[in-house]
């Protein structure tokens, strides 16, 4: 009897969902109807199979055609949301290159005689040579140090073969600079101390103090570190990692917010052998600024510091049977049986 | 202190620590020199003229009167002047005012300028 019982109001049902199927019933109803008969998950696969069709794979490709072919994206003079770092930034989506750029204004400073009254006059004067070789000294170093650190990925679909490895180039302008660097004289193995101020909203280039014996490694509370590398860090755009200093608030690194955003975490303040940090150990958190730069030039979200595995390509458009109903354990038919 | 005037520069965070230093000359022109948390010893002694324009030189200045400088938010290198019982505190990242730049190189001369006349 409950056989029976289950039989017509299945019957009834079927009465009631044939109407669903033709093409004037609201689309809601119809999806509605599916879930009921095919499950929740089927549906739900389904409709997420309609972003992926064909067509969409052709429209993707066309779009990054046309992407590839507009050439360079740039952006003079971007300023990171970090609050400090100013660089021009290019990318090359044939070449695959993010190029960065910061041009700087050297200026040789003679070292102070009441810093150092033991001292002897020319361990405190820059000769010609000497100002040069730092000038390209330096450049090389942290050109070289920064860059091939970070590859990004594009993760739009079917876009994926799209990548931006992060080339950094410290070139020398004194016309039109992102950052004067002041290099003061001092003797050979002394410390003076550098930092980098960033340029204000309404300036148009930051200012850096560096000696000239910031290019040889320091020993710095925990670690080994030459300076030129850590303040280039700053000039790109990043915060110091070390911890404040005892009694002062603690606050979190300027670019804290980033690599939240992107990694998921913060930016622990500690002394270790990070670059920003006492060494010049350079990790994926610290290409943020980059990646920040990379979405405004392009005007794409869909970036990523890991690659995403290629979308599949999707089959011509064809008529398929509709998704297979859920078994019904008390269906008249046998119930299909999986065996292992 | 009985100093003329009176100088220190020193960085907030012990990884630019490297650079501390103290210096200050004395009313009858001895220049005393510290690296970091070292003794003070005798570097130089400025010769009457020197210390007279260098008097003359800090009473110009007013160190009270300058404009107050900003701190940075990150990386502080203080640098303490202080005379006549006034203090200009200015830091290493900003400009600092042509009156401060103008006594640094006086001071300077004296230290190369004595180191000449022995």
């Amino acid at each position: 009897m409950r056989h029976e019982r289950l039989q017509r109001e299945r019957e009834n049902e079927a009465a009631l969902s044939r109407p669903a199927r033709t093409a004037a019933e609201p689309a809601v109803a119809r999806v509605l109807a599916l879930q009921r008969s095919a499950g929740n998950a089927v549906v739900a696969r389904a409709v997420l199979a309609r972003n992926f069709t064909h067509g969409s794979y052709q429209d993707a490709l066309a779009k990054k055609a046309e992407f590839i072919k507009d050439g360079l994206y740039h952006r003079n003079d971007f300023r990171p949301s970090t609050g400090r770092g100013n660089f021009d930034v290019v990318y090359d989506p044939t070449g695959g290159r993010l190029i960065v750029t910061v041009r700087c204004n050297f200026v040789f400073l003679k070292g102070s005689e009441s810093d150092w009254p033991e001292a002897e006059p020319e361990e405190l004067a820059w000769d010609p040579a000497a100002a040069a070789k730092w000038k390209r000294d330096f450049m090389k170093l942290v050109s070289e140090k920064w860059s091939n650190k970070f590859t990004f990925h594009c993760t739009r679909p079917w876009w994926e073969d799209l990548v931006a490895n992060v080339k950094i180039r410290f070139v020398e302008s004194a016309k039109d600079p992102h950052y004067d660097l002041n290099v003061t004289k001092i003797p050979e193995d002394e410390e003076r101390g550098s930092s980098v101020t960033a340029p204000k909203w309404y300036e148009d280039k930051g200012k850096t103090k560096f000696d000239s014996e910031d290019l040889r490694p320091h020993d710095k509370p925990a670690g080994t570190q030459r300076p030129a590398i850590h303040e280039a860090g700053h000039m790109l755009g990043l915060g110091d990692e070390y911890p404040a200093k005892k009694g002062k608030k603690a606050r979190s690194a300027a670019h804290d917010v980033l690599v939240r955003t992107e990694f998921g975490h913060g930016v622990p303040r500690r002394r270790d052998g990070r670059v920003m940090s006492n060494g010049e150990d350079i990790e994926p958190e610290h290409g943020v600024t980059f990646m920040e730069a990379l979405r405004v030039v392009t005007k794409m979200k869909e970036w990523s510091f890991e690659a995403k595995p290629p979308m599949a390509v999707p089959s011509e458009p064809m008529d398929g049977p509709l998704p297979k109903p859920k078994q019904d354990p008390l269906a008249p038919e046998e119930p299909e049986v999986a065996f292992a | 202190m009985d100093a003329l005037l009176y100088f220190e520069r020193r960085a907030e965070d012990e990884e630019e620590a490297g650079g501390d230093l103290r210096w200050y000359v004395t009313e009858d022109g001895e220049f005393f020199h510290a690296r970091g948390d070292g003794d003070f010893r005798l570097a130089r002694r400025f010769s009457p003229a020197q210390v007279e324009r260098l008097r003359d030189a800090v009473a110009d200045i007013g160190l009270a009167s300058l404009p107050p400088a900003q701190p940075p938010d990150e990386g502080v290198i203080e640098e303490r002047w202080t005379a006549g019982g006034e203090t200009y505190v200015v830091y290493d990242t900003d400009e600092e005012p042509a009156a401060i730049r103008d006594l640094r190189r006086l001071v300077d001369h004296c230290v190369a300028e004595s180191r000449v006349s022995g």
